[in-house]
C-alpha cells in the first residue's frame, strides 16, 4: 500500500471520528477508536502516519474520557438525592431499634419496681399480723397507702400495656 | 425446678415467635461489596493519574474524583443502612434482653403468687405468657413499622443500584481507554524492535539444524583426513585435490555464521527491551481482563443486593428463610478477581 493510501484511510477515519465527537455519541466514538488502534496494528505503516494516527486517537481518548465523567457527574444530583433519603431511613431504622431497647429496659424496669412493692407489700403484712394494736400502727398503715398507691399505678400501667397489645395484634 | 421449667417454656414461646430475619450477613456483604467497588474506582484513578498527571489534561484526574463523590457517599450510606438494619432485627432478636425480661416477669409472678395465688395457676405460667404477649406486640410493631421503611427504602434501592452500575460501566469505559493507550504506547515505541527480534530469533532458530550438519560434515572430513594420513604414506607427494563439495560447504558455514552472528548481536543488544515490552504488554492485558471481569461482576453483585434487598420488603413472608447465598458468592467473586491481580504478572500465564 503507498503512502497516499494510509494517509487517505486515516483521514477516512479521523473525518469519522469528528463526526462522532460531535454527534456526542460515545459508542461511535469507541468503535473508531478501535478502528484507529486496529490501523495502528500494521506492521507496513509509515512511521510518520502512525504517529499521526496515535496522536489522534490520544485526542480522541480525551473526549471520551471527558464525555464519561461526563455522564457520571450527570447522575450525581440524584444520587447525592438518594443517599440523603437512604440516610433519613437509616436514622428511622436506627430510632426503632433504640425504642425496641428502650421498651425491654422501660419494661424490664416496671416490673423490677412492682416486684419491689410486692415485697414490701408482704414484709407490712408480716408486721400487721403481729402488731396491728400498737402505737406504730398509724406510720405501718401510712406505709400500706403508699405501697397500695403505687400497685394501684403498677395496675393501671398493666392494663393500659394490656390494651396496647391487643390493639397492636389487631392492627399487625 | 418451676423456676427452670418456666424459663424452658419462656424460651420456646420466644423462639417461636422471634422471627425476624438474621440480617448481620446482608449487612457484612454490602460492606465488603461497597469496599470491592471502591478498590475498584482506585485502581481506576490509579491509572487516569499516571497517564495524565504530567500532561496538559492532569486537571481531569480531580475532575473524576469530584465527579465519583456522590457514588462512594451512596455506598457508604447503603452499608450504612444495611448496618442499621441487621442491628435492627437483632435487638429485636436480642436473647440476652428477652431472657433478662423474662427472669424478671417469672420472679414477680413468684412473688405474686405468694401474696395472692392467681386462679390456682403456676407463676412461671402467668409469666410466660406476659413475656410471649409482650414480645407479640413489640414484633408486631417493630415489623409494621420496619415494613413500611423497607417499602420506602426499596425504591430508593433500586434506583441507587441501577445508577451505580451505570456510573460503573462509563468507569470501566475510562479504564479501558486509558490502558488501552498505554499498551498502544509501548506497541508504538517498541513493536518494531520486537518484531525484528522475533524474526531474527526465528531465523536463527532455523539455522541451527543446517549449522548443526555443517559440523558433523566438518567432523566426518577431519576423521577421514586422519584415516587417510596413517594410510596414505604419498599424500604429501601427491596433494589431495581441494574438494569442491568441501569448499561450498565452508562457504555456506561462513554465510550462515555471519547472519547468525549479527542476529546474535542484534538479540543481545535488544533481549532487556523486547523483555520489557512482553512483560509490560501481558501486565497491561491483565489489568484489561480484569477490568471487564470486574464490572461483569460487579454488576451482578449489585442486581442480587438490590434484589435481595426487594425480597426483603416482604418481612413477615421472609421470616428465618432469609437467603443470600448468590449475593455472597457475587462479591465473593470480586474479591478473587481483586486478589488474582493483585498477585505479580507471570508472563508465562499468557
Amino acid at each position: 500500500m503507498s503512502r497516499a493510501s494510509w494517509a487517505a484511510k486515516l483521514l477516512a477515519l479521523t473525518e469519522k471520528a469528528e463526526a462522532a465527537v460531535s454527534s456526542k455519541n460515545l459508542d461511535e466514538q469507541m468503535k473508531v477508536r478501535q478502528q484507529l488502534r486496529d490501523f495502528m496494528q500494521n506492521p507496513e505503516i509509515p512511521a510518520d502516519i502512525l504517529n499521526v494516527a496515535k496522536a489522534f486517537k490520544e485526542d480522541l481518548s480525551v473526549a471520551i474520557i471527558d464525555s464519561s465523567i461526563k455522564n457520571i457527574q450527570s447522575r450525581s444530583e440524584e444520587l447525592r438525592r438518594l443517599t440523603a433519603e437512604l440516610s433519613e431511613i437509616t436514622t428511622d431504622v436506627q430510632n426503632i431499634r433504640q425504642v425496641i431497647a428502650a421498651t425491654t429496659t422501660r419494661i424490664t424496669n416496671s416490673l423490677q419496681q412492682a416486684m419491689v412493692a410486692f415485697q414490701e407489700f408482704q414484709k407490712i403484712e408480716t408486721q400487721l399480723k403481729a402488731k396491728f394494736n400498737t402505737a406504730e400502727d398509724v406510720e405501718i398503715i401510712e406505709k400500706l397507702q403508699v405501697v397500695f398507691q403505687s400497685l394501684r399505678k403498677t395496675h393501671e400501667a398493666v392494663q393500659n400495656f394490656k390494651k396496647e397489645v391487643v390493639d397492636k395484634n389487631k392492627t399487625g | 425446678m418451676n423456676r427452670l421449667t418456666g424459663g424452658l417454656l419462656c424460651f420456646c414461646l420466644l423462639s417461636g415467635c422471634a422471627a425476624l430475619p438474621d440480617l448481620s450477613g446482608y449487612a457484612e456483604q454490602t460492606q465488603q461489596l461497597a469496599a470491592a467497588i471502591n478498590k475498584s474506582y482506585a485502581q481506576t484513578e490509579t491509572d487516569v493519574t499516571q497517564r495524565y498527571i504530567k500532561t496538559q489534561k492532569k486537571s481531569m484526574i480531580d475532575t473524576l474524583r469530584k465527579a465519583w463523590q456522590p457514588t462512594q457517599q451512596a455506598l457508604t450510606a447503603m452499608a450504612a443502612y444495611a448496618d442499621a438494619l441487621a442491628r435492627c432485627t437483632a435487638a429485636n432478636n436480642d436473647p440476652k434482653a428477652l431472657h433478662q425480661l423474662g427472669t424478671q416477669l417469672n420472679r414477680l409472678a413468684t412473688t405474686a403468687r405468694n401474696f395472692a395465688p392467681v386462679q390456682g395457676r403456676a407463676a412461671s405460667e402467668i409469666a410466660n405468657a406476659a413475656v410471649f404477649l409482650i414480645k407479640q406486640a413489640q414484633l408486631a410493631a417493630t415489623r409494621k413499622k420496619l415494613g413500611l421503611l423497607l417499602q420506602d427504602a426499596d425504591v430508593v434501592i433500586q434506583r441507587m443500584a441501577s445508577l451505580i452500575q451505570e456510573n460503573l460501566t462509563d468507569l470501566q469505559q475510562i479504564h479501558q481507554v486509558v490502558l488501552e493507550d498505554n499498551l498502544d504506547d509501548l506497541f508504538v515505541k517498541y513493536a518494531k524492535t520486537a518484531r525484528q527480534y522475533e524474526e531474527r530469533l526465528k531465523i536463527n532458530e532455523s539455522l541451527m539444524p543446517e549449522m548443526l550438519a555443517i559440523a558433523e560434515y566438518k567432523q566426518a572430513k577431519l576423521q577421514a583426513r586422519k584415516a587417510n594420513l596413517l594410510q596414505d604414506i604419498n599424500i604429501d607427494r601427491h596433494p589431495v585435490q581441494p574438494a569442491t563439495e568441501e569448499e561450498l560447504v565452508k562457504r555456506r558455514e561462513a554465510d550462515i555464521l555471519q547472519v547468525y552472528n549479527a542476529n546474535q548481536e542484534f538479540l543481545k543488544n535488544n533481549e532487556s527491551i523486547y523483555k520489557e515490552y512482553i512483560q509490560s504488554s501481558a501486565a497491561i492485558e491483565e489489568k484489561l481482563v480484569q477490568s471487564n471481569m470486574l464490572l461483569r461482576n460487579t454488576i451482578a453483585a449489585l442486581q442480587l443486593w438490590a434484589q435481595t434487598h426487594a425480597s426483603l420488603k416482604q418481612i413477615d413472608a421472609v421470616g428465618k428463610s432469609f437467603s443470600f447465598a448468590e449475593f455472597v458468592t457475587a462479591v465473593q467473586n470480586i474479591q478473587q478477581i481483586h486478589q488474582a491481580y493483585e498477585r505479580p504478572i507471570n508472563p508465562s500465564r499468557r
